[in-house]
């Protein structure tokens, strides 16, 4: 099956998206590399569930990053502040540390969670990535993309141990509601700073 | 007619009429306190698993629901509970309307509600993970109301409750497997490392704790407690249900001991911070992580007794939290919330004073209120097995108590000793009702405990 032939590309998509996010200074381009990241996510989840299935976490996280964008306002967005080059060289360092270690870990982690390890390894480098953004980002656009990249990644690891239709819908209400959730404060902070 | 749909169903309905009548607070002030009392008197009387005799036909009321494959079960077991949640659902939203909660507090507070009562009830258990998620997010509106600036705190909050729902659920499939391969060995380790991590960030376990000083310091404090509580509550019902469905977790070792550890750690840190704090914000943050961890030390018996001092634990900490937050919320209101503010507000405020001095002291477990039998009965369990696991508890509970102490000099300090009664009548009737019932509950404990112990008749392997 052409998923499972080329799911390195899956796994590629989602380093390339996740490194993206981490320095990005654009909130269009952010957005479009969450909406990217995404087809990794179904990518990966499509080789253990059937693909009519797979497709809901695609569209879930389209809803989602659809959802938080509308929210930034232009003039309020949270990349306004030029960052500095450091700052970006700093972050794709952190972010390929994290890969790193995905890949020092993986064996082992392979003993723990017998799945296919290109399905490990893509769901631990969003979940690394995850963590990341949220431990070292401030503003609650990245705080929000990054619960929802590590919650990605859990999915994609849970989906080969449970393939419950309710579960599928009860996961796809809590991205939504994060997502609906992010929204509603991200345009809290900004009504408060254009206040 | 089902118990879920009596339950969980219909205030999810009355939530979402709330929600649309938010504007017109004393009327949903009105008709949340009605059907929180409605719900709470048909959870105590309505007989379990027989239909309803009303008249003219009998109506049966099944104790499951079906939704997409998963069963919903509020059986006989779950009813005491439920009544406990709705009871006091009704005088914390009563109390919202005292402190001038926003406006989205008894809507969105009742889905909190009703999303508990359906974490208690969905089966497998494991699927709680998911709506206790939900109530998260539901809660996040109540506690950051539109147009008031976003904390630090409430996204501590949101990022660590997130943090744990996976674990918790790859921890549930991981029991499933040791359950099916007892011998592996590794899949042990890995279920009780899973399930330790979800448990800790749910239950703001030591270390992960330092959110909830923030969250509680940095929102309306009765409102982050009702929060905090209720999640926590269903937290702890969900940790009887893993202990009730894995024997090789009730059977473990290495269990047992790290609750103690754990639950001795936080309820000594959180004492000697306590100590420390200005802000009784704070302080009310702390005795939550304390009951938190009184809780575990309670677990950590791994007895029936202990098992029936946590059940019981929930009733005292309700109201004795519920009473600290209110009155704390009340004197903030006129004052900021710290020693120096307090000083003299004992003949300002008096009954808000007395009050926040019964939560605090009766939080620090101070004889004939609400908490004390609890601790006495528990810290003599703890010390059958060894005195140094009651010595420490003590410890932190006399920290509480010498900051009531230095809380109680603040209020008494006052050049000006004219005396005044500056509470609402509303206020004034919450903070007696809720002062009177600490002191029965502390005097009286054998007339509402043994009833709530109940609760454990759900949990067959816990005996």
């Amino acid at each position: 099956m052409i998923f499972q032939r080329f799911s390195v590309i899956a796994a590629a998509i989602i380093v390339v998206c996740c490194l993206f996010l981490l320095v990005s200074r654009n909130w269009r381009q952010s957005i479009l590399a969450f909406a990217v990241l995404y087809i990794g996510v179904f990518w990966l989840t499509a080789l253990v569930w059937p693909v009519g299935l797979a497709v809901v976490k695609l569209v879930v996280g389209w809803m989602a990053g659809a959802v938080l964008g509308a929210t930034i306002q232009t003039e309020t967005s949270p990349f306004q502040h030029v960052e500095l080059r450091p700052v970006q060289i700093f972050r794709l360092t952190a972010g390929a540390v994290v890969i790193v270690l995905v890949f020092a870990l993986e064996s082992a982690l392979l003993e723990w969670i017998a799945i296919d390890p290109v399905v490990l390894w893509g769901a631990m480098v969003l979940i690394g990535m995850g963590v990341l953004q949220l431990g070292i980002m401030t503003n609650p656009f990245n705080l929000f993309v990054g619960l929802l990249i590590l919650l990605a990644g859990f999915e994609t690891i849970y989906a080969v141990l449970e393939s419950s239709v309710l579960v599928a819908g009860l996961l796809a209400v809590v991205n939504l509601g994060l997502a609906l959730t992010g929204a509603y404060l991200i345009s809290s902070q900004a009504g408060e700073e254009t206040a | 007619m089902s118990a879920p749909q009596i339950w969980i169903g219909f205030p999810l309905l009355l939530s979402a009429i709330l929600f649309v009548l938010r504007k017109q607070t004393g009327v949903v002030w009105i008709i949340a306190i009605a059907s929180n009392i409605l719900f709470a008197l048909l959870a105590f009387f309505l007989p379990a698993g027989r239909p309803v005799d009303l008249g003219l036909f009998l109506l049966p009321i099944e104790d499951s629901l079906v939704v997409l494959g998963r069963r919903f079960i509020l059986d006989g077991g779950d009813r005491q509970f439920l009544g406990l949640i709705f009871a006091l659902g009704a005088f914390w939203f009563g109390g919202g309307r005292v402190v001038q909660a926003n406006r989205n507090f008894v809507p969105l507070g009742m889905t909190v509600m009703a999303l508990l009562a359906a974490a208690l009830a969905v089966e497998p258990f494991l699927y709680a993970a998911l709506l206790v998620e939900m109530a998260v997010l539901v809660s996040v509106p109540i506690l950051s109301p539109p147009g008031q600036p976003v904390k630090q705190g409430l996204f501590r909050f949101l990022i660590f409750q997130t943090l744990a729902m996976p674990f918790i659920l790859i921890a549930g499939w991981a029991a499933g497997a040791v359950e099916a391969n007892p011998a592996a060995p590794h899949l042990l380790q890995q279920a009780v490392v899973l399930l330790a991590l979800g448990f800790a960030f749910w239950l703001a376990v030591f270390p992960f704790y330092n959110w909830m000083p923030l969250l509680v310091s940095q929102t309306n404090p009765f409102v982050a407690s009702f929060i905090v509580l209720t999640l926590n509550t269903l937290v702890f019902l969900l940790s009887l249900d893993f202990l009730d469905a894995f024997s090789w977790l009730r059977s473990s070792d290495l269990l047992y001991p790290a609750l103690r550890l754990v639950g001795t750690l936080m309820v000594v840190t959180a004492g000697i911070w306590t100590v420390f704090q200005q802000d009784l914000t704070r302080v009310l943050a702390y005795t939550l992580i304390m009951e938190n961890g009184f809780s575990l030390l309670a677990l950590s018996l791994n007895n029936y007794v202990g098992f029936q001092i946590f059940a019981s634990m929930f009733l005292a900490r309700w109201i004795t939290i519920a009473l600290f937050s209110l009155s704390l919320t009340i004197l903030a209101q006129k004052t900021t919330p710290d020693i120096q503010g307090l000083q003299g507000f004992l003949y300002r405020m008096p009954l808000a004073s007395l009050s926040l001095l019964g939560g605090l002291l009766g939080m620090g477990g101070a004889p004939l209120l609400a908490v004390f039998p609890l601790r006495l009965f528990l810290l003599e369990n703890l010390s059958s097995a060894s005195l140094a696991y009651a010595i420490w508890p003590i410890i932190g509970m006399a920290c509480i108590l010498i900051f009531g102490l230095r809380v109680l000099v603040s209020l008494v300090e006052s050049d000006q000793k004219t005396r005044r009664a500056e509470e609402t009548r509303s206020q004034a009737f919450f903070l007696t009702g809720g002062l009177l019932f600490v002191f029965m509950l502390g005097i009286f404990p054998r007339w509402f405990l043994p009833s709530f112990q109940k609760l454990l008749e759900t949990f067959a392997q816990l005996k």
